[in-house]
């Protein structure tokens, strides 16, 4: 967590630079500046005390002395189209002795509406300041009454009524501010001399209905004793007899040592309109710019992996194509490799598969060789016979041939059955020499072990 | 930022972001021809095997049509193994070839006319043509007549047959790929 820089305008010739640290340290320095400086001179020397503070380009808060800021109250009504900036701007206008085209303004609007403090800044006059600090690095993210700052320190304290008048000495000037619903609804900044005090105290006792009730802070002993004369003369004026001790510029930091963080928004924020048209993420500056180069160097990163790994798997691709060609030549040693070498191979395997039969639809041709060798052998030797007509058709058997007796035709066909033949009744018929011939149909049935047993 | 800054920001990304989505694609290709290489290997080497493991194996069938100089220097071949006369085959007669049903083979036929042959001779013949390491021959079918009697009783008797010797063609329907024949 980096510190949190402010830069508060007491008047024309004196600043204060303040600081609060990560581990809550706040410290503080002073600045003189020549009377009658312009912006350019208060911004150099501003940034040349912050450089002697080691401030690193921080964002800063500009508190405003209350000299510096136009200060007006409006009436305004209840609704959404009541609280418009740009109306709200143009009603004030008729409060002040700006127009406003030519001021910043900004409202403590509540939800009840009735009359709002307006404060405004004159455009012209904080813009080049603001300008000449960019140049230099030293971002101005709020700008804000440090009056109002330390208002807002009080009430988030607890040290303050919710309602309430609030006089506020720092040196020889007074903040008298009116405090409601937690916010500021009049403010009114001038000489800290008892009789200027008690007669704008008499003033706002003419003006308003009802009990005025006063709280002190840091305001001397003089004036004091002369508020409490009053009080004990009046009715309707009385004063917290405790004084706080607390210092504006201390709780105005405080205030904004808040804003910068983010815990709290500024009272009146006058960083908008003509004043905020800078660069509101220049305080991230930094960061963005971190951020782009690490996003850069990431994609870079992702973008040079992918190519190594990309170039990794083009390496094994060509490691594998190698082996794929020396497989080939191991198949094929006399034949140049092919481009495509998988779809050759799978179409040598087709071609050998169906040259050697190996494939599903290989179809079976009996061979008649093997039928006639397992016929003569099934034949038997002590049956004498004469062959006729013999015809193999595969593994059918047509066979004529000639006998001596019919129970010899049936010797036969028992033997060829024997041999694994189906064998249809033999037709036999008497020849005329006292032969008996005899007509056989028979297929044989072989197992697969006796084909290959059979086969020639 | 100011906007060329902005500008030249965004190109550059977007040159980046370019490259980024060029190198994924070069990965995922790369990644794709590697897987496919890695693939193709092992179907290879199961190939090559497969290869070698068939050509140990008898072939069965023959890639086309023996021409008839072939097949009579075969059977002539045989005819002499079996010591019968070459006069004694009167016929060969090349059928023409026909598809084996819905297989990727045909079958060849070849119809042989012999005539005074002993039977012995006539096995002897069809065992020596069948039995020839490249010619894929088989008997297909065959026809015996009945046997002459000779005038002598101690001569052999003598046949006349009808051989259908075939050989199977691998003839598939649909060309091989990349098949240099």
């Amino acid at each position: 967590m980096s510190d949190s820089w402010w830069l508060f305008e007491v008047n024309d010739t004196r600043w204060l630079i303040g600081r609060t640290t990560a581990d809550g340290q706040a410290e503080r320095e002073e600045v003189e500046l020549p009377s009658g400086a312009n912006p350019e001179q208060i911004a150099e020397t501003l940034h040349q005390a912050l450089v002697n503070l080691d401030y690193s380009g921080e964002p800063v808060l500009l508190g405003l002395a209350s000299d510096s800021v136009l200060v007006g109250t409006i009436e305004v009504g209840q609704g959404k189209h009541a609280s418009d900036p740009q109306s709200l701007v143009y009603q004030l206008e008729e409060v002040l002795p700006l127009s406003a085209e030519e001021i910043v303004a900004d409202f403590y609007l509540s939800k009840q509406g009735g009359t709002t403090l307006g404060v405004a800044v004159e455009t012209a006059r904080l813009a080049p300041l603001i300008a000449e600090l960019a140049t230099r690095e030293v971002p101005v993210v709020s700008i804000s009454p440090i009056g109002l700052l330390a208002a807002q320190g009080l009430v988030q304290r607890e040290e303050m009524p919710a309602e309430g008048w609030l006089l506020w000495q720092h040196g020889d000037r007074a903040e008298l501010l009116l405090i409601a619903d937690g916010g500021v609804a009049a403010w009114q900044s001038m000489q800290a001399i008892p009789s200027v005090l008690l007669r704008q105290i008499q003033f706002q006792r003419l003006h308003q209905a009802g009990l005025l009730s006063l709280t002190l802070v840091n305001v001397a002993r003089e004036i004091e004793k002369a508020l409490s004369d009053l009080a004990a003369k009046t009715e309707d004026f009385q004063i917290d007899p405790n004084n706080r001790p607390y210092e504006l510029f201390d709780l105005a930091g405080e205030t904004s040592e808040q804003i910068l963080t983010g815990a709290t928004i500024a009272p009146i924020e006058l960083r908008s309109d003509q004043l905020g048209g800078g660069d509101r993420l220049k305080p991230l500056h930094r960061s963005i710019q971190f951020a782009i180069v690490a996003a850069a160097c990431l994609l870079i990163c992702m973008a040079a992996s992918l190519l190594v790994q990309a170039s990794r798997y083009r390496a094994l691709a060509d490691s594998h194509v190698e082996q794929q060609e020396k497989a080939f030549c191991e198949a094929f040693s006399d034949q140049r490799v092919p481009s495509g070498i998988h779809s050759r191979l799978a179409s040598e395997h087709a071609r050998l598969v169906g040259l050697h039969g190996q494939g599903g639809d290989t179809p079976f041709t009996p061979s008649a060789l093997a039928t006639l060798h397992q016929a003569l052998a099934a034949l038997p030797s002590e049956t004498r016979l004469r062959s006729g007509n013999l015809r193999i058709e595969g593994e059918r058997l047509f066979f004529e041939a000639e006998v001596r007796a019919h129970r010899d035709a049936d010797l036969l066909a028992a033997a060829l059955r024997q041999a694994g033949f189906e064998v249809a009744q033999p037709r036999t018929e008497q020849a005329a020499d006292g032969v008996v011939a005899v007509v056989f149909t028979a297929d044989w049935m072989p197992s697969s072990t006796d084909r290959e047993g059979a086969s020639p | 930022m100011t906007g060329r800054l902005r500008y030249y920001t965004i190109g550059l990304f977007a040159g980046l972001l370019l490259i980024v989505a060029w190198s994924y694609q070069q990965y995922r290709s790369s990644y794709r021809v590697s897987r496919q290489a890695a693939q193709d290997l092992a179907d290879c080497r199961r190939l090559v095997d497969d290869i070698q493991q068939i050509r140990s194996a008898p072939a069965r069938a023959a890639m086309q049509s023996q021409s008839t100089d072939q097949l009579a220097s075969r059977i002539e071949a045989a005819a002499a193994a079996a010591t019968m006369p070459i006069d004694r085959l009167w016929r060969i007669e090349p059928q023409a070839a026909r598809r084996l049903g819905e297989t990727a083979y045909k079958e060849q036929p070849t119809l042989l006319e012999l005539h005074e042959i002993s039977l012995v001779q006539l096995v002897k013949f069809l065992y020596a043509l069948n039995a020839a390491s490249d010619s894929q021959l088989q008997v297909r079918t065959l026809r015996l007549l009945p046997p002459r009697r000779s005038s002598s009783i101690d001569a052999e008797e003598t046949w006349s047959a009808e051989v259908t010797l075939t050989y199977l063609i691998f003839s598939p329907k649909t060309t091989l790929p990349n098949n240099p024949s």
